[in-house]
């Protein structure tokens, strides 16, 4: 187990330098140099020189690429990622203060999509082609179809703006910092928006799945050995169901990810994703490149966990 | 001093501290440190002294970033802030924005060119009284070649000399006329403690004594040298830091922080080393420089401004970075005992969340609220809002240049009257700014009344049109010699309101027979360079933006011959090239006298020229919010919240128990 | 993502059974198709549903000239309207008028072309890189697959909703072009997957390494004996490459880093009805409605002709 985990981390490495070097190129290409915006009547022409050679105007590409890499990997020091453009900040501090907001929704988001689209997939299968069946499959395709920004704006204006529930902003009331109710409170509609796609993708790749164990031999051998149907079910079946679905968790995690941009966009939540809108709106270059190489880790670890796990609850698989 | 205009657009892009100016309460960049008026008073009417029975002791004000350099120094909008509860300087504007008595009241002489100024009786926070000599070390200060206070009353140029009179009385004189020293220096220039300015220095000479001036400057150029050179010399740089750092330590100076200097995770030494410099500058100045001029160059590093000393109605008392600033009453206040005992000032660098802890009552004051932030407490009964349109305007700005489309005053006459601009600047804005016709505030005692808008009238307008020499063509579109009566307006991409404003514009004019094209466009690869080449050949017809305008109506840099673009000078503010002799002569007349009764009537006949020619088509200025408790006011009456400076008073504000 | 799965797995599971299938006739293949299809009734309301969107994106502004853009003062947030005007022109506004006097629907309409235009665009760019990289990788196997598909993970990896807002925000200044692109070279992996599977398997069918014998080029292998029969997968993978370029468009605009007024989109749209939620609610309503049906019934017809062309598929 340890040996596999090892190679799959080995294999990350390469796929991370990719990310790397993509999100380098995206900033060193872009348009204009890095320091435009600090050309400002404030900014003394000395600085801007350091500036100038900082970004290495006058260093090959390839030496700035290494530079920046061999610092990049420091990541026990605080001014590895670099500054913030905006406020001087370590990226890394700034990162580190609003990952847990992120992780809080995306990990609700997760834990919801879970609890609710397990169940709906095995009803569905279950009861093939009954009411219920339809009725969930349709919902899902309703779901599906709804964007999670869209879905986001709907349920700030009617359930925050028009009935008035739900905040409209933020993650935690003035005064109240810390109170897991208050936080709720705030988690309820990003979450939802969030869950919503997620729950209606896997509802319909757990009832597939499920139809598909249902209808092989050892669940026919175990029915006519006399057990009793929901022993069948749940004890048989779902467990060998649900071993696929562990691959959909490791592709959830980085689209939770990068819908969370959007979603924190739009309820202004406190998190990674906010924070990398707003520095691309403020070309704020280091903390893009954070959220890039943040983004790139994050599906990395995802794929990881979820073959590990695969691995783990599969035992035909050997590791 | 130059009257400087902020093109706040510019400015948002850049420079985050001066947004909210732009924003437009209180004072435009130009007006100087403090964010708006000082405090206090006619003497005599003094706020009852303790506030009566059932008033709060505490107040808590909501400020968006950490304050600064708590004095003259000031250069951000939380710093002023509270400066402004700290200092009191000669005059202040109070609710009309005039420049009225404070401290002293200064009268010029029949020449305007010297101010004679009699103080009231005041004490600093300390107990020491105010005296002339104090009056004459503060301006001293700002006219020392040597100033570091905010370089906008920074005073080197302007005023030639102050001399005490006796303990009562100083006379400043100024080298030529220049009214905006009544508007923006008298109210701005807080007075401060000799003694502590001169403790504080003597603190640092006693420490910097046994600094060799000569050391000093070599160290300051041993960093400046290979961080100027072409090739900017980091080894160079970093080698030198540590003796600049040690001199600077010596000498008791604060040392700025290294991670203000690192970039993409590397420090720069000469970035950093640039800041040493320009310190050590100051020190080898000082030292080698006597009396004031010396104590000018290095008030800036001066220890003092974590601990302010002022003859404000409040004192600081704690100073927590980054989480608050608790200031405390001072008792002998010569405006009378400061009604409200405590003012808190927490920061909340977020305005939405700033304005739900309004609503929600746990703050009792945030300013210039964005329109998200109102969104949160327009419906709250414990809120109430000061609702004013700020200094900021906007306007179509017509190129005026000779062979421009518009430089024929017909058409531009044509294009008012095709608009119906109060329906027009409501529905663009959703009902958040106010229409205007100058770029005068309404609040300002400047703003003429009677220069009214005028109803649309389309059949008007076409006869405007047609006198010109231009025929209605089959398109509905007028033509003459061929050409189509068509123009391109730039405008800010992005920025909502004012696409809004000319789309609905481009259609009202369309029914004129004129053909408008609305080009929204990057601000600062686009827009700022097709601005700079107003006089060139491929120039703009025609640009929707604004201005921040200042305290002073001095309307020289966007008005004045002198200040049109050229080629040579391209980036002067009169790009739009509009040039009229009757207007310069009364922008110079303007200047020479400081009656404000005088200046009125010429900047009114000013208001109604730029009405009659519409060189700027003025369109709106967005309406400025501040909230805060529903009971808060006056110990004597209620704000008066639709003035930009409102919240003049500051030792007469209460909230009374509920 | 979850589609991904659905559709990789799909063709990994064909990847055992394959051989042979493809060399039906090419008429009987496409008719039996369309057999399939024209019964797969969602599938066809899709095809329908977007035939009338982009019959109305190009109709309705047509009809209605320049209403998509003007902003009539008199008619700020005016109720619905339709007739003729005063000057004897057509007035249809059956959805009333925006906040600054646009007719709504005329709005829509052209927003909804603009959507769709960038969305097809886009996938031209999807489907030819994702072709060019899939077929290379596919035929050549191999350490060039490896190769390709270590990039196509890395890829994979890349935050992509971020990266096109980087690219627009940094390029672009809200330029069309820039969007496409951007969209583009972003999402072309899954294209690409399903072309190097398809390719996987056809390099080892009969008629392929007949040609190969031959000596034809691999230029040509490709394109004459490989690329047809892949085809299926690469005109499903088009049609949900349409709706999620539309969305991701929506989303760039939404945020303000797409199309600025006065263009129009639908993601703009939602920008601006936000601002005036309470004195015309139903301006969030409209852009919304189209989004979710572009989105719906394109996934309906790609889920048909994935069945339609792709027989074995259950």
């Amino acid at each position: 187990m340890i040996g596999y985990i090892a190679r799959r981390l080995l294999q990350a490495v390469p796929i991370l330098f990719g990310v790397a070097v993509i999100s380098f190129s995206l900033i060193h290409l872009a348009p204009g140099d890095p320091i435009d915006r600090f050309r400002t009547p404030t900014v003394r022409p000395e600085q801007l020189e350091g500036l100038i050679r900082l970004y290495g105007l006058d260093r090959p590409v390839h030496e700035q690429f290494w530079s920046w890499l061999s610092t990049y990997v420091q990541i026990w020091r605080p001014e590895a990622w670099g500054y913030s453009f905006l406020d001087g900040q370590p990226v890394l501090h700034k990162i580190a203060e609003r990952l847990p907001a992120t992780l809080l929704l995306g990990g609700a988001a997760l834990l919801l999509t879970i609890a609710v689209a397990i169940p709906l997939g095995i009803l569905a299968a279950v009861r093939q082609y009954s009411i219920a069946d339809r009725l969930i499959s349709s919902l899902a395709t309703v779901g599906y179809a709804i964007p999670s920004f869209l879905l986001g704006l709907y349920l700030l204006f009617f359930g925050g703006v028009v009935l008035g529930w739900f905040p409209l902003f933020g993650m935690e009331s003035f005064g109240r910092e810390g109170d897991p109710l208050d936080i709720g409170w705030h988690l309820v509609l990003p979450v939802t928006s969030l869950a919503v796609q997620q729950i209606a993708g896997w509802s319909r790749y757990v009832r597939a799945s499920m139809l598909e164990v249902l209808h092989q031999d050892f669940v026919r051998t175990a029915r006519a050995k006399g057990l009793p149907e929901h022993r069948v079910t749940y004890r048989h079946a779902l467990r060998n169901a649900l071993i696929p679905v562990i691959t959909l968790l490791g592709l959830t995690m980085p689209s939770l990810l990068a819908g969370a941009a959007i979603t924190e966009a739009i309820f202004t939540w406190p998190g990674v994703g906010l924070m990398g809108v707003d520095a691309v709106a403020q070309r704020d270059y280091p903390v893009v490149l954070a959220f890039v190489m943040i983004g790139g880790l994050g599906v990395v670890i995802g794929n990881l966990l979820a073959d590990v796990a695969y691995a783990v609850a599969d035992p035909r698989i050997k590791l | 001093m130059h009257r400087r205009r902020w093109q706040c657009a510019a400015l948002a892009a850049t420079v985050s501290l001066l947004l909210s100016a732009c924003g437009g309460t209180g004072v435009s960049p130009s007006g100087g440190a403090t964010g708006s008026d000082s405090p206090s008073t006619d003497p005599g009417s003094s706020g009852d002294p303790g506030g009566a029975s059932g008033n709060r002791d505490s107040i808590t004000w909501v400020i968006d970033g950490q304050p600064g350099k708590i004095s003259n120094g000031a250069d951000d909008d939380p710093t002023a802030d509270l400066a402004a509860f700290i200092y009191d300087a000669l005059h202040q504007y109070n609710d009309a924005i005039e420049s009225v008595p404070n401290l002293a009241e200064c009268e010029p002489d029949a020449d305007e060119l010297v101010y004679t100024c009699t103080l009231v009786e005041a004490t600093f926070h300390n107990g020491d009284p105010v005296t002339a000599d104090d009056v004459k070390f503060s301006y001293d200060l700002a006219i020392s070649e040597n100033c570091t206070y905010n370089p906008s009353i920074c005073l080197a140029g302007f005023v030639e000399s102050v001399e005490v009179l006796d303990d009562r009385t100083v006379e400043i004189t100024l080298l030529q006329t220049y009214s905006p020293f009544t508007t923006v220096i008298l109210p701005a220039l807080g007075i401060e403690s000799q003694a502590v300015i001169q403790a504080a220095y003597d603190e640092f000479t006693g420490a910097a004594a046994s600094l060799d001036p000569g050391d000093v400057r070599a160290a300051s150029d041993a960093i400046a040298e290979p961080a100027g050179a072409e090739e900017p010399d980091a080894a160079g740089c970093e080698a030198a830091l540590a003796s600049a750092e040690e001199l600077l330590t010596q000498a008791g100076v604060e040392l700025p922080r290294r991670e203000d200097h690192t970039f993409d995770g590397a420090f720069d030494p000469c970035s950093y080393g640039g800041v040493l410099s320009t310190d050590l500058l100051g020190v080898a100045n000082s030292l080698e420089a006597d009396g004031l001029d010396a104590v000018a160059a290095v008030y800036s590093l001066l220890p003092f401004q974590r601990d302010p000393i002022g003859t404000g109605p409040y004192r600081v008392a704690e100073f927590n970075v980054g989480q608050s600033v608790v200031l405390t009453a001072h008792e002998d206040y010569h405006g009378g005992t400061p009604a409200t005992s405590t003012m808190n000032f927490v920061i909340i660098t977020d305005l939405v969340a700033a304005a739900s802890a309004l609503a929600a009552g746990q703050v009792d004051f945030v300013e210039e609220m964005t329109p998200d932030a109102f969104e949160a407490v327009r419906n709250s009964e414990g809120v109430k809002i000061a609702e004013y349109p700020g200094f900021l305007h906007l306007e179509l700005q017509f190129n005026v240049r000779e062979g421009r489309i518009f430089s024929d005053v017909n058409l531009r006459r044509a294009m008012q009257l095709c608009i119906d601009k109060a329906g027009t600047v409501d529905a663009a804005t959703n009902g958040t700014a106010l229409a205007t016709e100058s770029e005068t505030p309404p609040a300002s005692w400047a703003f003429n009344p009677d220069v009214q808008g005028v109803e649309r009238d389309v059949e008007a307008a076409q006869a405007l049109i047609e006198e010109s020499g231009w025929t209605l063509g089959d398109d509905g579109i007028y033509e003459k010699d061929g050409q189509r009566l068509e123009a391109e307006v730039l405008v800010r991409a992005g920025q909502s309101d004012r696409i809004n404003f000319m789309q609905l514009f481009a259609e009202q004019v369309r029914e004129c027979g004129t053909d408008i094209t609305v080009n929204p466009a990057d601000f600062q690869t686009v827009l700022l360079p097709a601005l700079d080449r107003a006089w060139a050949e491929d120039g703009f017809d025609a640009y929707f933006g604004g201005w921040s305008a200042s305290v002073d109506p001095d309307p020289y840099s966007l008005w004045h011959c002198d200040e049109v673009s050229t080629e040579e000078r391209p980036e002067t503010f009169n790009y739009i090239g509009y040039c009229n002799e009757e207007v310069d002569q009364i922008i110079e007349a303007g200047l020479a006298t400081s009656d404000q009764d005088e200046r009125r009537e010429l900047y009114f006949r000013f208001q109604e020229i730029l009405a009659d020619e519409q060189p700027y088509l003025f369109a709106y200025a967005p309406l400025v919010r501040d909230g805060m408790h529903v009971d808060m006011r006056f110990t004597d009456g209620e704000f008066n919240l639709t003035s930009p400076t409102w919240l003049w008073q500051r030792h007469k504000i209460v909230i009374p128990e509920s | 993502m979850t589609r991904l799965a659905a559709v990789s797995r799909r063709t990994f599971e064909d990847e055992a059974d394959a051989e042979g299938l493809d060399q039906t006739p090419v008429r009987t293949y496409w008719h039996l198709a369309r057999g399939r299809f024209l019964r797969n009734r969602l599938a066809v309301a899709g095809l329908v549903v977007l035939a009338l969107l982009v019959v109305g994106s190009i109709a309705l502004p047509a009809l209605t000239g320049d209403a998509w853009r003007q902003a009539l003062l008199a008619k700020v947030n005016a109720p619905p309207e339709v007739g003729i005007g005063a000057d004897g022109e057509l007035v249809f506004a059956p959805l009333g008028y925006s906040d600054i006097g646009q007719n709504v629907l005329a709005r829509v309409a052209k927003a909804t072309g603009t959507s769709l235009s960038i969305g097809v665009a886009a996938v031209v760019i999807i489907v030819g890189l994702g072709v060019s990289i899939g077929s290379v990788a596919g035929y050549f196997g191999g350490w060039v697959d490896n190769l390709l598909m270590r990039f196509v993970d890395i890829v994979l990896s890349l935050p992509g909703l971020f990266i096109i807002l980087a690219l627009v925000s940094f390029w672009g200044g809200g330029s069309i072009w820039v969007i496409i692109i951007a969209i583009g070279i972003t999402s072309w992996t899954l294209a690409a997957r399903l072309v190097r599977a398809e390719f996987l398997r056809l390099r080892d069918v009969d008629y392929v390494q007949a040609a190969r014998a031959l000596g034809a080029s691999p230029l040509r292998i490709i394109a004459r004996h490989m690329l047809p029969p892949a085809l299926a997968p690469i005109i499903v993978a088009a049609t949900l490459g349409v709706a999620d370029s539309v969305v991701v468009e929506a989303a760039l605009s939404f945020l303000g880093f797409g199309i600025s007024q006065p263009e129009a989109s639908l993601g703009n749209m939602l920008t601006e009805a936000q601002t005036y939620f309470f004195r015309n609610p139903w301006l969030v309503v409209w852009p919304g409605l189209v989004l979710v049906m572009v989105v719906m019934s394109a996934s309906f017809l790609g889920d048909g002709l994935r069945d339609a062309l792709d027989p074995r598929q259950r």
